[in-house]
């Protein structure tokens, strides 16, 4: 029996907004990650910014290290999502880096996740065979 | 049976259903030369969680430029690993994350063999 076609031939073509179907029960979904990013997103709009005004989310910091690379940046984000860029950029560079970057994986994620949708009639391969 | 775990030993189960399903319509011969290209660029998901395990002693990060997402590998060099939180994460998701990577690879090779 000839197998029959799962994959359109477009969907390789660069550009192309047709998506690979043939994952079934194995399928990765993408959605920890996209939420874990809105998540990281989301909790410096509640930050004040300020010294020592929140709860430090700082790991290094909980295990007793005193500095840590990444400190500030929760603050800086704050300070971005209220307007003051010069403050942002001081309190840490990375501010604006780190939203741009979450923001772009996460629209990445999005993508892959909404185009990769399984067609429930077309989930047939060795694990889930043609009835 | 499945004729790709011939030739490349190793597969995982999520990526050879992948696999099998992108590579159904190949002939052999473009089969072979798939398989060779795509063995020589995928990940082992084992490198990626030894790389992520990395920035718990050394440099953070590394796992995403292996993957070639360099702006989140460079967020995670400058701030270690968002202060390990970042690090943790893909300790928990270094299999999707070598899956993404591989199934891009796939994608790749199907295109270098004319499919």
């Amino acid at each position: 029996m000839k197998p029959r076609k799962l994959i359109p031939d477009d969907i390789l073509t660069p550009g192309s907004q047709k998506s690979f179907r043939g994952y079934t029960h194995f399928r990765h979904s993408y959605y920890p990650e996209i939420a874990i990013w809105t998540v990281a997103l989301i909790i410096p709009a509640f930050i004040v910014p300020g010294p020592e005004t929140h709860f430090s989310f700082c790991l290094f910091k909980h295990l007793g290290l005193t500095w840590c690379p990444g400190c500030g940046l929760g603050e800086s984000i704050a300070l971005l999502y209220r307007g003051e860029l010069a403050a942002s950029l001081s309190v840490h560079p990375l501010g604006i880096f780190a939203v741009i970057i979450l923001l772009n994986r996460i629209a990445v994620l999005l993508n892959k996740q909404i185009l990769t949708k399984p067609n429930q009639h077309e989930q047939i391969n060795e694990c889930n065979p043609r009835p | 049976m499945n004729r790709l775990m011939n030739v490349i030993p190793g597969l995982e189960a999520d990526e050879m259903v992948a696999l099998n399903n992108m590579t159904m319509d190949l002939t052999d011969e473009q089969l072979r030369m798939f398989a060779g290209i795509y063995a020589g660029r995928r990940k082992t998901s084992d490198t990626i969680l030894i790389c992520t395990i990395l920035g718990f002693v050394a440099v953070a990060g590394i796992q995403r430029f292996v993957i070639g997402q360099i702006g989140m590998g460079l967020l995670y060099l400058f701030t270690g690993g968002l202060c390990l939180i970042g690090t943790i994460v893909d300790l928990i998701n270094y299999k999707r994350l070598t899956f993404e990577y591989n199934h891009k690879v796939a994608m790749e090779a199907m295109v270098m063999v004319g499919r």
